[in-house]
């Protein structure tokens, strides 16, 4: 029913809502500060964990035990990080671990592997270009096509905007051919032309089975990789290296972590505790000893160091997240807020979080010592339900309340609209 | 009676909807002609991977109009009804009020449907003739909330006009902003699929919100 | 029968400031009733009121015998609404006007709107926008008579309007109300039109209804005396004497009272009037000497 009143409650809740979402945003803005956790690099000199503080001066480079580093001292106790500089100032040493290295084979041996909530909480325009993997040039050449996929794959000519027929019935029977289930459930792969090689697209079927599905001379090459047999597949994540060692990261639904292997689509399990796609965010820089496999979760982050060899753990070190000013005093003042974009999703809706008990219990107090003064100074007064209202949503509800209170004294005289 | 409601509504702002229906078709050969420059310049096959890869949205610089558009003629449908409060002729004609309300919004609402939907239906096709059926759709559905911007920004403006106090209007105004800015928020074309539903309900529920200001304007709320 | 207008204990504030308390009052049918009072005193409260277009604190009002807070869109077309400074929708034309509203009622009379039109030096496209205020108050009075309205309430019709448009617009209203039973509720700030037009008055003062009577009678009754009063002696108002004023010896006052009664009135306050002075009063005359001047 269209009455005032009815009007009136939910443009209150409304305004609670909006308030619930600007006031922390204006907090979290006065009150941000650069704060993360110190960049940490693993010496394979020393088998220390190396990190880069900034005290507010200066940058310093302390191990764990407090000792601190000059820049040079640095760069020689983590060579594999700093190899060039060390090339160019002719300190690299001829081995480390007596490995006899190079800088060839540093660089062959050396990636870096980044995803974050935000690249798996996300869609992307359904259009990829499928490049020609065995061109027998440096560098890719962009088609002249790109596909899309969904029930089936299409090709469409650029220069034409028509659909490619004969192109599009070749991939869809060869796919058909090796068994991929229509239609697609996602599909992973780097669009750019700028990679060093191509491995065509990974794609997930409709029955959870892992296919490579690339362009060999102009001809499909689809492939399943049998990975979906062994594990329950969520999502992947592909990635280039100098060395073609691996395909990409594979996560599954149990919360582990695989590469895909170049070795038959072998995969290869991170022995790292569980890693949850929505929430935390993965770092990998590999080298020629150690993969330093750093895991930021929403209150600590995590730091494993798996031998480059058999990838086993070699060491690991936990830091706990220091909260900031926001995370301090929120719990205090307000029961949850309203956040609509996240740091864990490119998408916008809005989401509620921060709940604390605590902050009901102060608004309570803060309601009461506020109902106390205007009842005092007669100025204001406030319906049963209101109240209630107020002590729920506290002060931000009363500010609410307050932004439609009616004005005119209370009359047996109701308008209404015929 | 609901003609002659139409009516009057046409006569006060016949000028001004040609004038955005004008400006909404003035878009689209700026914005097909600036898209055939960009195919020359940077082929096709190339500007294709280019927005599949960065996620370009070449017509987004539309985002702001229907919400321009609405908040216009919300303006220009509602202040001379406000001016002198001559909006108590509009509701002393012997028709239901609220009735005559809602025909004056629907006719707001109406118009800009129809400079929307005849806009975008030519663009659209226009730009399916050069771009593949995913990119269209994609634009299409970073496109939606822009739509939704413009109507509820068209509600949000009768409702803040007729709205009797000002020190009232400046709280809805306020109200107003906070809640429009939740529909331009996106960066990505596919920011809004899950919030989409929410915003075409916060549209609808704005529908009423007119209705607390004509109360208001009914008590003879003053300063 | 049943009053066209009846308004019972209306009580209204603006803020904490009250208009007026408990007013009571009804308007029978076939009357023309001019609502007097001096700025601030809420006549167009009154209208509002009425009209359902204000919330008073308390009491009701019954228009045609319905409640002005639900007026069924049936009533409403028995009712014609002149708003304060001929207020109409500015971006029509006459024609335009003309057409929009003849479809709401059922017994539009487009006659007497044109003849009144054609006396207008105005061209049919011409908005109303560009028109002088006396042309837009003929064309809301035009429009109002071919509403055909069983109840005519007209707030400050004068308003802006120069004496020649008054007269026509005077003339025009007195005519079309004799010739059929149509009941008006007229305020005005110029009380001279109203003497030729209205037949009972209602007189405001800050708070209450200071007279409601038929014009013939505050005409016929309602007196100006002036008379001479030894120096220095001053003269209390009372229940029956209105507004006394004492400069150089020379006293006036106001009262409903004949000549003899007010003497003795004024023999009570004790001392004797002499060379008293009875002067009829234009309606005019008679509403400052019941308001005063100030």
């Amino acid at each position: 029913m269209i009455t005032k009143k009815n009007i009136q409650a939910i443009l209150i809740v409304l305004t609670t809502a909006l308030l619930y979402w600007i006031l922390p945003w204006a907090i979290k803005l006065m009150t941000n500060e650069a704060l993360d956790y110190p960049f940490t690099y693993y010496s394979s000199i020393n088998n220390q964990f190396i990190q880069t503080v900034f005290d507010g001066k200066e940058m310093k480079r302390v191990d764990l035990e407090g000792r601190e580093y000059n820049q040079d001292e640095y760069d020689s106790i983590v060579p594999m990080f700093n190899y060039r500089q060390l090339m160019q100032d002719g300190r690299l040493p001829d081995t480390i671990k007596g490995v006899a290295i190079n800088p060839k084979q540093i660089q062959l041996n050396q990636f870096f592997f980044r995803c974050t909530p935000r690249n798996y909480n996300s869609c992307s325009v359904n259009l990829y270009p499928m490049y020609e993997s065995m061109s027998g040039r440096v560098s890719l050449e962009s088609p002249d096509d790109l596909f899309s996929i969904d029930h089936r794959i299409r090709f469409y000519e650029a220069e034409t905007n028509k659909l490619k027929q004969d192109k599009s019935r070749l991939f869809q029977t060869a796919m058909e051919k090796r068994g991929f289930q229509f239609p697609v459930q996602w599909i992973a792969g780097n669009l750019s032309a700028r990679k060093p090689y191509d491995e065509g697209w990974f794609m997930l079927d409709a029955d959870g089975q892992l296919f490579q599905v690339k362009m060999v001379n102009g001809k499909p090459f689809v492939k399943n990789t049998k990975a979906g047999e062994k594990i329950d597949i969520v999502w992947m994540k592909t990635i280039e290296t100098a060395n073609h060692r691996l395909y990409g990261f594979v996560f599954d639904r149990q919360q582990n972590v695989y590469f895909l292997s170049d070795v038959n689509y072998e995969l290869v399990k991170l022995p790292i505790d569980s890693f949850d796609l929505k929430k935390d965010r993965m770092l990998i820089m590999a080298n020629l000893f150690y993969w330093n496999v750093t895991v930021t979760r929403p209150h600590q982050r995590d730091l494993y160091i798996l031998d480059n060899n058999d990838l086993n753990r070699a060491d690991e070190h936990t830091e706990f997240h220091e909260p900031n000013q926001w995370e301090k005093i929120q719990p205090w003042i307000f029961p949850c807020y309203i956040e609509l974009k996240s740091y864990h999703s490119t998408y916008i809706f809005p989401r509620f979080i921060g709940w604390s008990a605590k902050a009901v219990l102060t608004n309570g107090l803060a309601v009461i010592l506020m109902i106390g003064l205007l009842w005092w100074r007669k100025k204001q007064r406030f319906s049963l339900i209101q109240l209630a209202y107020i002590m729920l949503t506290g002060v931000i509800g009363a500010i609410a309340v307050w932004c439609f209170k009616e004005k005119q004294q209370e009359t047996k005289n109701i308008i209404q609209l015929k | 009676m609901t003609k002659a409601i139409f009516y009057k509504e046409w006569i006060k702002l016949r000028w001004l909807l040609v004038s955005i229906a004008t400006i909404f078709l003035a878009m689209i050969p700026y914005l097909v002609l600036s898209l055939q420059s960009k195919f020359r310049f940077a082929g096709k096959a190339h500007l294709w991977s280019v927005i599949a890869e960065k996620d370009v949205n070449l017509i987004s610089q539309l985002q702001y109009l229907p919400l321009v558009a609405g908040l216009i003629l919300g303006l220009f449908q509602f202040i001379p009804e406000m001016s002198k409060r001559s909006l108590k002729l509009t509701l002393h004609l012997p028709h239901p009020e609220k009735l005559t309300i809602v025909k004056m919004i629907l006719f707001g609402l109406g118009s800009l449907a129809i400079s929307f939907l005849l806009s975008g239906s030519l663009l659209f096709s226009l730009l399916s003739l050069s771009l593949p059926p995913t990119i269209i759709t994609t634009w299409l559905t970073a496109s939606l909330p822009w739509y939704l911007a413009g109507f509820t920004a068209y509600i949000l403006t009768v409702w803040i006009c007729i709205e009797p106090s000002w020190k009232r209007r400046l709280i809805n105004a306020l109200f107003s902003g906070a809640l429009l800015s939740v529909f331009l928020r996106a960066s990505g074309s596919f920011d809004y699929t899950y919030a989409t539903p929410i915003l075409l309900a916060i549209g609808l529920l704005a529908l009423i919100f007119p209705f607390y200001s004509v109360f208001r304007f009914k008590e003879g709320v003053s300063e | 029968m049943e009053p066209i207008i009846k308004c019972e204990n209306i009580t209204h504030y603006y803020g904490k400031r009250l208009i007026y308390e408990n007013l009571n009052f009804t308007v029978a049918k076939g009357k023309i009733l001019g609502l007097l009072g001096k700025n601030g005193t809420g006549k167009t409260t009154i209208i509002n009121i009425l009209n359902g277009y204000l919330k008073p604190y308390s009491g009701s009002c019954y228009l045609l015998g319905e409640d002005m807070r639900t007026l069924s869109p049936a009533t409403k077309s028995r009712i014609g609404l002149l708003l304060e400074g001929h207020v109409q929708h500015s971006y029509f034309n006459i024609v335009q006007i003309e057409k929009f509203y003849s479809r709401f009622f059922p017994n539009w009379k487009s006659e007497p709107y044109w003849e009144l039109m054609n006396r207008l030096k105005v061209t049919r496209t011409q908005k109303l926008s560009t028109m002088s205020c006396g042309q837009r108050s003929q064309v809301a009075l035009g429009l109002i008579l071919a509403q055909d309205p069983e109840l005519l309430i007209l707030d400050d019709f004068s308003m802006g309007l120069d004496p020649g448009y008054r007269r026509l617009f005077v003339d025009y209203l007195r005519e079309y109300v004799a010739a059929s039973d149509k009941t008006v509720f007229l305020t005005s700030h110029i009380i001279q039109d109203m003497e030729q037009l209205i037949d009972e008055a209602i007189i405001l003062d800050f708070g209450k209804i200071l007279l409601h009577s038929s014009t013939q009678a505050i005409m016929d009754q309602f007196r100006r005396f002036r008379f001479n009063c030894p120096q220095g002696s001053t003269i209390n108002a009372t229940s029956e004497l209105y507004h006394p004023e004492v400069i150089n010896g020379q006293a006036e006052l106001y009262s409903f009272l004949p000549q003899q009664q007010v003497e003795e009135e004024i023999k009570m306050q004790g001392f004797s009037p002499t060379n008293m002075r009875e002067e009829t009063l234009s309606l005019e005359d008679a509403f400052i000497g019941l308001t005063g001047k100030y």
